[in-house]
């Protein structure tokens, strides 16, 4: 496995006898143990607990580790730090934190040389750890109304070109500086200066927290801009441990980088294309960021929404993809500002969990809306074999409503694409096997080919053609259960006749017959395919809310809902 | 590991922070007010290019020649930096501002000047006694008396006297009620916050609102939303002040969110011991919790204890978040998690709690605020 995360401050230790990955999220810490068992190397075990913090405000990174390593030494009937049976690891030598919490980085980036400050832009934008970039000359970034008011970035990075500052401009940049900075506080500034040139505007900046870098930024990579890029990589990791205060009291990492979620699950997703299916689409959704990466082969594209997400990222979620789309998913009416309150909900108490099977469908249509928004964001890409859900689509709901609400979300992104396969990602393996490669790419790529996700075994295909077509064809699958083809089709008929008489189900059993051909005779099919004999039922029903939610009013649904029996008579009511 | 948010008869310190270089006005165990100066800073300054040539009307090499202070040197607001003479007159060119002349460049006749640094004052905004100092950065305040956290705020930091406009915690004020009695006040409504309500305050120079919850339409209107427009949840969460007339600032606290219509018991049983009091509200941006802090007497704090962490355990009083009993207060049965599955269909860890109405619920542990511990 190869390692595209620079890690500071760390020596490799391996994995004896334990590595734990914490990746502390906004609104949940993940905690994962590797081991060895029986010598060999292995995922144990994967807890999450929701990320605790001081006042509501700033991560406890302490506390979460704490918490997160008492909740998978539980789990895995491992004695560890602190316990009475003694110390089985040394928690402060095992821990490898990776940081999702801290929100990526917004950045100003400012020069005189244009050419220099779009080249720089234009390849910044893809650093997981920034959040947005307001780049031009300095004259162009002074006028009113160019920068939004009041706006405080993280980091100015300012590039002075192969000729030193021109006086005329050192005003305009000092302006500059102050208005982003004002009085409130010290914005740390990247001072890019060529080598042998004698900077101009050092003056002012010695005033500042001014990191200098000297580099040739015209250069080809990975000369020039990588050197910017490692300085921002270090200012991610101080605004990260800046914003967590607990991480002053984690005595083995007071100044250790985090290791990026969102990169850690790219060298995953790489490394788990290369090897696997061939062409992998990964969905993270975050409490506060979104994040979708796709890989073919050895080239990985991906998408960082952050700010958006389903825990404190919820209004932001809410704002950019507006009211409309989120009802869409809803097979009832939503009372006026339901959907607004439950963002705002969302984001004051992101780990709150949904009583109610209303709450938990408008969660799910957040979630919906969060990977159509991904996939839209993302740069064209080709169809891929493989889908993994991550985030709350790994721990917020079920697997199979996870593969529900990806097929759902996928058939409005990309209709074009037919049938994909779905996992998720339960165990956050992405994540932590991508910070154990950030430290050890052999051994990571060993534990892989042994505790990576497994498919759930459930193949969901976003339909061809219009979504209005009012004609569902169902082909399932199964092996190793004891179902009868009668039994299956005495179901699909009982659900069969729930629904809307223009509604067609046709069975096709495919034991024995390669899905792929399957596939190809029937591209507008919703395929089923269960290993272990999965409750049928219960996943056509899920299936059947996929058609209809887009398709069919409230009235319509409801009652299919209540024929097929599959809810009481008061949740019906209670939609 | 979150803080009780409504405590009595506890010690809450404040740390108050010098931005850039500066100076501390006092020392440890010294007594501050809201209004006390404890600190200057010095926020870096913003240099001013003169263009001395041109004010001249001289090449920048004879400019430069022109030039009666040299560079580093530091020169007072109108003192000369530049005098050329002609046969008719003498031109002289002075300083806007006092500073250090850091530059000339002799190809484009400017000159920078930095100015000294203006000074900022920074302000104590609660009352108590400081605990701890740290040379030129910060110091620490420690207040007795009472402590409110809420969940959502807005509108900066004010300090003024409690007072409350309701005489229950579910009760919502009538805007008409509102006289000059509420003017510079911290005022407390129980129930919501309505715009017109809003915007009554304003008119009595009201400092800050505290209630349980404000319906984001009525926000919306006050904030001069025309009617029917919607309020977008970013927008509220991200609200920096909520002011219709810049002259007026106006903040808002809410203790139990923009659905919640009433303020919890142990809330309202703080804030009535509060009445009366002057205290101070710290509203930054979000996700920072609005607080507040009253400082008490010292006969009503005995044995005053640091801000106590919440313990979810049996017989905490909790408030429910989320679902049919949402904002409902309950006491936890046994402290016993269970693992179950909700109607929603999502597995989770719970514990049973029972509401003042005496129904028994099983309510998962992320969906419980504890509010008092047991």
């Amino acid at each position: 496995m190869e390692t595209t995360t620079p890690v500071l401050g760390r020596n490799p230790p391996g994995i004896a006898p334990y590595t734990l990955v914490c990746d502390y999220g906004s609104g949940w810490t993940k905690a994962t143990l590797f081991g060895k068992v029986g010598g060999t190397p292995r995922l144990i075990a994967t807890r999450s607990v929701p990320t605790p913090t001081i006042d509501g405000l700033v991560p406890d990174l302490l506390a979460a580790t704490l918490q997160a390593e008492r909740a998978i030494r539980a789990m895995a009937g491992v004695p560890g730090f602190g316990s009475a049976e003694g110390d089985l690891y040394d928690l402060r030598a095992a821990l490898l934190p990776v940081g999702s919490c801290a929100p990526p980085m917004s950045v100003v980036l400012a020069g005189v040389d244009s050419k220099a400050v779009r080249r720089v832009a234009s390849q910044l934008q893809e650093a997981s750890y920034i959040r947005e970039i307001h780049a031009g000359s300095i004259a162009d970034l002074l006028p009113a109304g160019r920068l939004p008011s009041g706006y405080r970035p993280d980091v100015v990075v300012l590039l002075e070109g192969q000729e030193p500052l021109p006086l005329a401009q050192q005003q305009p940049l000092a302006q500059l500086l102050a208005r982003v900075g004002a009085d409130t506080r010290l914005v740390p500034v990247l001072h890019c200066v060529p080598e042998g040139v004698e900077s101009a505007a050092a003056v002012m900046l010695g005033r500042m927290d001014t990191d200098v870098v000297r580099c040739d930024l015209l250069a080809r990579p990975p000369h020039g801009l990588g050197a910017v890029q490692r300085k921002l990589h270090v200012q991610y990791s101080r605004h990260s441990l800046w914003r967590a205060s607990g991480a002053a009291q984690l005595p083995a990492h007071p100044t250790a980088s985090f290791i990026s979620a969102a990169g850690c699950a790219m060298i995953s997703a790489r490394y788990a294309a290369a090897s696997g299916p061939g062409r992998l689409l990964l969905l993270d959704i975050g409490a506060s960021s979104i994040t979708v990466c796709a890989a073919a082969g050895e080239d990985l594209t991906y998408k960082v929404l952050s700010g958006m997400g389903l825990g404190r990222g919820c209004a932001a979620l809410y704002a950019r993809v507006g009211e409309n789309n989120l009802r869409r998913w809803l097979p009832f009416e939503p009372r006026p500002d339901e959907l607004s309150l439950c963002a705002l909900r969302r984001s004051l108490h992101p780990a709150v969990q949904p009583l109610t099977l209303r709450e938990a469908l408008v969660e799910q249509a957040f979630a919906r809306e969060a990977i159509r928004l991904g996939i839209t964001e993302l740069a064209p890409v080709a169809p891929p074999d493989l889908v993994v859900g991550s985030g709350f689509l790994a721990r917020g709901i079920g697997s199979r409503a996870a593969s529900v609400v990806i097929a759902d979300a996928l058939s409005q992104a990309q209709p074009s694409w037919r049938q994909v396969e779905v996992t998720v990602d339960s165990a956050n393996a992405f994540v932590a096997l991508g910070a154990l490669a950030a430290i050890d790419p052999e051994l990571a790529g060993t534990v892989w080919d042994r505790d990576r996700p497994r498919t759930v075994t459930i193949l969901l295909a976003a339909r061809g053609g219009k979504r209005e077509a009012p004609a569902v064809d169902v082909a399932a699958s199964w092996q190793g259960g004891s179902m009868e083809t009668t039994v299956l089709e005495g179901r699909l008929q009982r659900i069969h006749g729930a629904w809307d008489k223009d509604t067609s189900v046709q069975l096709t059993p495919l034991r024995g017959v390669k899905m792929a051909e399957a596939r190809r005779k029937q591209p507008q099919t919703i395929a089923l395919v269960m290993s272990d004999g999965n409750p049928l039922p219960e996943l056509l029903l899920d299936t059947r809310l996929v058609s209809i939610r887009t398709e069919r009013r409230a009235e319509s649904v409801a009652r299919a809902l209540d024929s097929s029996g599959a809810y009481t008579a008061a949740e019906l009511q209670n939609l | 590991m979150s803080t009780l948010p409504y405590q009595l008869n506890c010690a809450v310190l404040t740390e108050r922070r010098l931005h850039g270089r500066g100076q501390l006005r006092v020392g440890s165990g010294e007594r501050v007010e809201p209004r006390t100066i404890v600190g200057t800073g010095s926020p870096p300054a913003e240099p001013l290019i003169i263009n001395i040539a041109a004010d001249l009307q001289e090449t920048p090499a004879a400019a430069a020649q022109a030039l009666t202070v040299k560079v580093g040197e530091r020169v007072a607001r109108g003192a000369v930096l530049a005098r050329a003479k002609t046969a008719k007159s003498v031109r002289e060119v002075r300083a806007p501002e006092s500073g250090v002349l850091v530059a000339y460049d002799q190809t484009s006749g400017l000159a920078t000047l930095l100015p000294s640094s203006s000074q900022v004052e920074l302000r104590a905004t609660v009352s108590g006694t400081v605990r701890d100092v740290v040379p030129g950065q910060s110091v620490t305040i420690e207040t007795r008396g009472a402590y409110v956290a809420g969940v959502w705020g807005a509108g900066g930091d004010a300090y003024g006297v409690v007072r409350l406009a309701t005489r229950s915690r579910s009760e919502t004020v009538a805007f008409e009620q509102l006289d000059n009695h509420f003017t510079y006040s911290i005022l407390v409504t129980g129930g919501t916050v309505t715009a017109d309500t809003l915007a009554r305050c304003e008119e009595l120079e009201v400092r800050a609102v505290i209630a349980g919850g404000v319906a984001p339409a009525e926000l919306g209107r006050y904030l001069g939303f025309e009617a029917g427009v919607q309020v977008l949840p970013e927008a509220l969460l991200t609200l920096r002040s909520v002011r219709k007339d810049p002259g007026q600032a106006l903040l808002i606290m809410l203790l139990g969110g923009f659905d919640a219509t009433e303020i919890d018991e142990a809330a309202w049983q703080v804030l009535a011991a509060c009445e009366g009091r002057e205290g101070s509200i710290t509203s930054s941006n979000w996700p920072e919790p609005p607080r507040l802090v009253v400082q008490l007497p010292t006969s009503e704090v005995v044995n005053a204890v640091p801000l106590q962490q919440a313990v979810l355990g049996a017989g905490a009083t909790v408030l429910i978040l989320g679902g049919p009993n949402a904002q409902t207060a309950a006491t936890v049965v046994d402290g016993a998690v269970r693992r179950i599955s909700l109607p929603s269909g999502v597995a989770a860890e719970a514990m049973q709690v029972r509401t003042d109405s005496g129904k028994q619920l099983d309510i998962p542990v992320h969906n419980l605020r504890v509010i008092q511990n047991p």
